[in-house]
């Protein structure tokens, strides 16, 4: 069971997020960037379930509809966000398949659009990176890439060493970022994505990065789709 | 003011078997016109119904509803204006004053609509109770009365009770000179009780009840429940005349179980209830009153053992996340027997939304916010 303060949905818009480290990143850059403070970020807890990530937003969508009452009262829509990972197509119709699993919710036909019906909020899907494959992790690398630019040559030659030079662009741009963020985080050389927000700047990913100004952009605008 | 009951002559009384056949548990309810519910439907009620919702949602009203109709007498009516807190009732020969005292029964106060309650049950059970005012061909007028305007009866609030063998038994609320006189009705009433939050517990009541079981040499179930999650208890029993008494470890004489622990009373009492030789329903408002945190899945694990040993159904509202998290605790090994029920208000009206134990559970797990 879980034992801290139970969430309630007190804005309209829900960013759906896949996990606890995408939570903080956008949580972060929402604050940072000085977006609509009209989102309020959330991801399907692993629980007692054992499961989370995006293969539990139609559990997650279902579950909120029918028990909070806040959900219900205020939420007007959601946006959906989930990595390409390799395969942009697959990725997509298995976030499109999570939304038709959740009764009733409307499901949108193409990313970035808008799917409305009466009685439900609006369901919007935004699959990242916006300009190719990967994952959330895939940007922040090219973010530290920038600001630890003399890190990325050991980088590569370390990866070529190891067996992770076989992983596909998504597990490797997590080992990859994992591996700079407790290379460069002295502060906590033990850290992780999800909570190296909590250091100092100094350690952190720049979130006022040009690799983020897509995905800030598009939060920026999300009132002229909905 | 004084309450006489006359029986009516014509409706026999029903025979026990009847009275006890088959399951009586509530699967679906239908409300209308009664209190903030404008119409509301359940389904697929549980064992074990937990109300939740904000204040003024409708949690108690739903839970009155119930009792209402599972009584047979009008007289319940004036007990939840007693347990509300609102004024006694006063007798007036006039039908607007009259009228003035009943209204927030009614939806919108609307009392030319009928009120109507309905619930069915397992093994074809079901009860019906429609409240409207019915004009009596004979009439009762008040002899205190002195309007100085022509006398005219009260067109009294009547209770039409539906029950199982289809039959309707009618009482009223007739206004006489000795007061409210409603007539008694030989519709067997449903076992429930109502721990109102407002309601003191009758001492002797459940000694009385205690002392049944005790006759019964059933008493050391519920004795053995409690100890089993209270250690330190030794053994209860009635003593003193009529009241329900405590053997506790390292104290010497026994000790009133009310003075020894307020929960532990509480709970007592309600095992108590469920544990009468008969199946009913338990309508509990805000259970997690007098009840410290670290008792609320003791007090969840012993209600459902009881209540599924004595096929008793529970309906108890809660404002407490600790009485929900510890219900969910309970209800992820025995999910079917746990429900819902959410009283909400969109657009000021009155909604009940169910859901399922399963939902109970993950809805704890996830931290989503049900109160």
């Amino acid at each position: 069971m879980r034992r801290y303060a139970p969430y309630v949905f007190d804005k309209p818009w829900v960013l759906l997020c896949e996990g606890e480290s995408d939570k903080r990143f956008f949580d972060r850059l929402i604050q940072e960037r000085d977006l609509d403070s009209r989102f309020y970020v959330q991801f399907p807890d692993r629980g007692e379930r054992g499961t989370g990530g995006r293969t539990n937003f139609g559990w997650w969508l279902d579950t909120n509809r029918t028990v909070s009452e806040t959900f219900n009262r205020n939420v007007k829509a959601i946006l959906v966000v989930s990595d390409k990972d390799d395969d942009e197509a697959k990725s997509f119709d298995l976030v499109q398949k999570q939304i038709q699993h959740a009764t009733g919710f409307p499901v949108p036909l193409a990313e970035r659009t808008a799917a409305k019906k009466s009685g439900f909020p609006t369901i919007v899907i935004l699959m990242i990176p916006m300009d190719g494959i990967g994952n959330l992790e895939t940007i922040c690398l090219k973010a530290t890439a920038t600001k630890w630019d003399s890190l990325m040559d050991p980088l590569n030659t370390f990866v070529a060493a190891t067996p992770a030079n076989t992983w596909g662009l998504s597990k490797q741009s997590k080992m990859r970022l994992q591996t700079t963020l407790a290379a460069t985080c002295k502060g906590c050389p033990d850290t992780s994505f999800a909570n190296h927000w909590f250091q100092n700047a100094k350690y952190r990913i720049p979130l006022n990065d040009k690799c983020f100004d897509s995905i800030a952009n598009f939060l920026a605008n999300f009132a002229t789709l909905v | 003011m004084s309450v006489s009951f006359s029986l009516q002559k014509n409706k026999p009384l029903r025979d026990d078997n009847v009275l006890l056949r088959g399951y009586r548990m509530i699967h679906s309810v239908n409300i209308q016109n009664f209190r903030c519910f404008d119409s509301v439907n359940l389904v697929d009620c549980p064992r074990i119904n937990l109300i939740v919702g904000r204040n003024a949602s409708g949690k108690t009203a739903f839970l009155e509803a119930l009792f209402l109709a599972s009584g047979a007498s009008p007289e319940l009516a004036i007990r939840l204006k007693n347990w509300r807190g609102q004024p006694a009732i006063s007798v007036s020969a006039e039908q607007t004053a009259y009228e003035g005292q009943w209204k927030d029964l009614f939806h919108n106060f609307n009392q030319k609509q009928e009120i109507s309650i309905q619930f069915h049950g397992s093994s074809g059970f079901g009860r019906s109770l429609k409240i409207l005012y019915v004009p009596k061909t004979v009439i009762t007028v008040p002899i205190s009365a002195d309007t100085g305007t022509a006398a005219k009866g009260i067109v009294p609030l009547t209770f039409i009770y539906r029950g199982e063998d289809n039959r309707e038994y009618q009482s009223s609320m007739d206004v006489t000179s000795s007061g409210l006189q409603m007539e008694a009705i030989a519709l067997p009433p449903i076992h429930a009780h109502f721990f109102g939050s407002q309601i003191p517990l009758n001492p002797q009541q459940y000694a009385n009840l205690f002392s049944d079981l005790s006759i019964q040499k059933k008493q050391s179930e519920i004795v053995d429940a409690l100890r089993e999650e209270f250690h330190f208890i030794e053994d209860i029993g009635v003593e003193a005349g009529d009241l329900l008494y405590a053997s506790v470890e390292h104290l010497s004489d026994k000790v009133q179980v009310g003075v020894l622990s307020a929960g532990i009373y509480k709970l007592l009492c309600i095992l108590l209830l469920i544990g009468r030789p008969s199946m009913g329903i338990i309508l509990i408002d805000e259970i997690e009153n007098g009840f410290y945190y670290d008792m609320l899945p003791s007090i969840w694990r012993l209600i459902l053992q009881f209540a599924k040993k004595y096929e008793v159904q529970v309906f108890a509202s809660t404002h407490s996340r600790e009485c929900l998290e510890a219900a969910a605790d309970v209800a992820k090994e025995q999910s079917k027997e746990f429900g819902v029920i959410r009283a909400v208000k969109a657009n000021g009206v009155a909604e009940l939304r169910q859901f399922d134990g399963k939902r109970l559970v993950d809805a704890i797990n996830e931290g989503i916010e049900i109160r």
